[in-house]
């Protein structure tokens, strides 16, 4: 529940102008609730950086022995398009901004192993039939 | 001789030069006499040398001859003189690194040749003999001594092939043995097994790590509790639980969190982590438990035949209980330290103890017969 007593503190605030963004340790102290969801993170973030929603990528969160107190990691970006660049494609794919891979692991690693029994340019143009 | 004019100091030189010219022409004439009457043997020497001596000689007469015309104001371009001295210059250039070659040999035979040659009223030619022959006492025997007592490094040539130590090492019984056709097997004396250094670094390691594991047993901890002058520390809830405040597992959870901070990252624990944590935070211990875990009495025995009295052997197991909590800056400040606890795996007192020990006698006793 996002009550008012959630209080939030950030730690180790850098801003890293080489990735475009800030990062920072963020201490989360919910006493009596549960963990913050990691949508509304994001919302209290924006609204203390005065960010967009969509720049702002939580992750690693976990919650102290007893309850009452979680840490985690956050990143803000300056615009969605570095973002873009520089997140990660799994972490982009949870807040919705990139798309997933449409086949599936199976299919991958099948692939794989039927292109490892192939040589050279037959990887990529495919096995020609044997000609009587 | 042409004068001229020339000045004092010159004149002086040349009458100098003169009488020493004068000198030297009476020790060759001498030499010489000697040579034709035989005592000095010329004809087998070093025939490299012997090149060398006549081109040399050939070239300083050309020379002399050059500047005799010099002198004499005659032409000197195109003359065969000038020919014949770049011809000797050139095949003493080339003897030169020939020489460097053969410098061994050389100063062997000089060698050779000094010490024997007044070993006999008529000396003998330069030949491989073994320097160390004979000893005269003479001039040339303590010019011998002289070369002999050098430094085996500033004279290289004290190292000679040895082709005797070719040989295979085949001892009386060995080769009566042979010769009656039974074959009898080789007696021979036990030698000390020396480990090999991985496994000696890999033995040293776990006996540290069993000392280690002792210090923290039961049985140490309550004999530390029994002799320490601190109060004793107990848990809230009153229940005798063996780990109250187990600083070294703190320190580890230090460690990982401020590792994750810095990288911006996760570690995740493994299966065996998670399990030793789970049995670490269950606390199912009481009193009873680990009564019989006497792991810890071997190395102790070790660490009493080392040290001796009761309150050497606390004093380590107090030193050990630091190691365990202290912080990294202590822990780099004793490595730095050095000494016996500055984690050098090979400091342990379970090292054999020098020449004591039945194997050890017997061993000195089979050597010094």
């Amino acid at each position: 529940a996002d009550a008012s007593s959630v209080t939030i503190r950030t730690r180790k605030f850098m801003t890293n102008r080489l990735l475009q963004r800030k990062q920072m340790v963020l201490d989360v102290i919910h006493p009596g609730l549960a963990n913050l969801s990691k949508d509304d993170v994001r919302e209290k973030i924006a609204k203390l950086f005065k960010a967009d929603k969509e720049t702002v990528f939580p992750f690693g969160f976990r919650t102290q022995f007893g309850g009452g107190r979680s840490t985690g990691f956050v990143l803000v970006y300056d615009t969605l398009e570095s973002a873009k660049k520089f997140e990660p494609k799994f972490r982009l794919v949870r807040h919705g901004i990139g798309a997933h891979g449409t086949t599936s692991r199976k299919q991958r690693k099948e692939r794989k192993n039927r292109l490892k029994k192939l040589r050279g340019t037959e990887k990529v143009k495919g096995k020609k039939p044997k000609k009587e | 001789m042409v004068q001229g004019d020339m000045s004092a100091e010159v004149r002086s030189k040349l009458s100098v030069l003169g009488t020493q010219a004068e000198q030297v022409r009476l020790l060759v004439d001498k030499l010489r006499q000697r040579v034709d009457e035989g005592e000095l043997a010329t004809g087998n020497g070093i025939s490299f040398l012997e090149v060398k001596h006549h081109t040399m000689l050939s070239y300083i007469t050309n020379l002399t001859y050059l500047s005799l015309l010099k002198l004499h104001g005659r032409q000197i371009e195109g003359h065969e003189v000038v020919s014949h001295l770049i011809e000797d210059r050139t095949v003493l250039e080339k003897m030169k690194p020939l020489e460097q070659r053969l410098k061994y040999q050389i100063d062997k035979l000089m060698r050779g040749a000094v010490i024997s040659s007044d070993a006999a009223p008529r000396p003998m030619a330069a030949t491989t003999d073994d320097p160390e022959a004979n000893s005269v006492v003479d001039d040339s025997a303590k010019l011998a001594a002289a070369m002999l007592s050098d430094d085996t490094l500033a004279n290289p040539s004290a190292f000679k092939p040895n082709p005797g130590s070719l040989a295979a090492d085949v001892r009386e019984e060995d080769e009566m043995a042979i010769e009656e056709g039974l074959y009898r097997a080789p007696k021979q004396m036990p030698v000390h097994y020396e480990e090999e250094g991985n496994t000696v670094a890999k033995r040293e390691r776990a006996e540290q790590r069993m000392m280690d594991r002792a210090a923290r047993s039961r049985l140490v901890r309550d004999l530390m509790t029994e002799y320490d002058d601190r109060p004793e520390m107990s848990s809230a809830s009153g229940n005798p639980s063996t780990v109250i405040k187990d600083s070294r597992m703190e320190r580890l959870a230090e460690d990982r969190t401020r590792y994750e901070e810095d990288n911006f990252t996760r570690l995740t624990m493994g299966r065996k982590e998670k399990r030793g944590l789970r049995t670490k935070l269950a606390g199912l211990d009481d009193e009873f438990a680990h009564l019989n875990d006497f792991a810890g009495i071997a190395s102790l025995q070790k660490t009493a035949e080392s040290s001796g009295s009761k309150a050497a052997i606390l004093d380590r197991l107090k030193q050990m209980k630091l190691k365990d909590n202290e912080s990294p800056a202590d822990k780099a400040r004793r490595r730095r330290k050095g000494g016996r606890d500055s984690d050098d795996e090979f400091a342990s007192s379970s090292m054999p103890q020098g020449k004591k020990g039945k194997f050890q006698a017997a061993k000195r006793r089979m050597s010094k017969r």
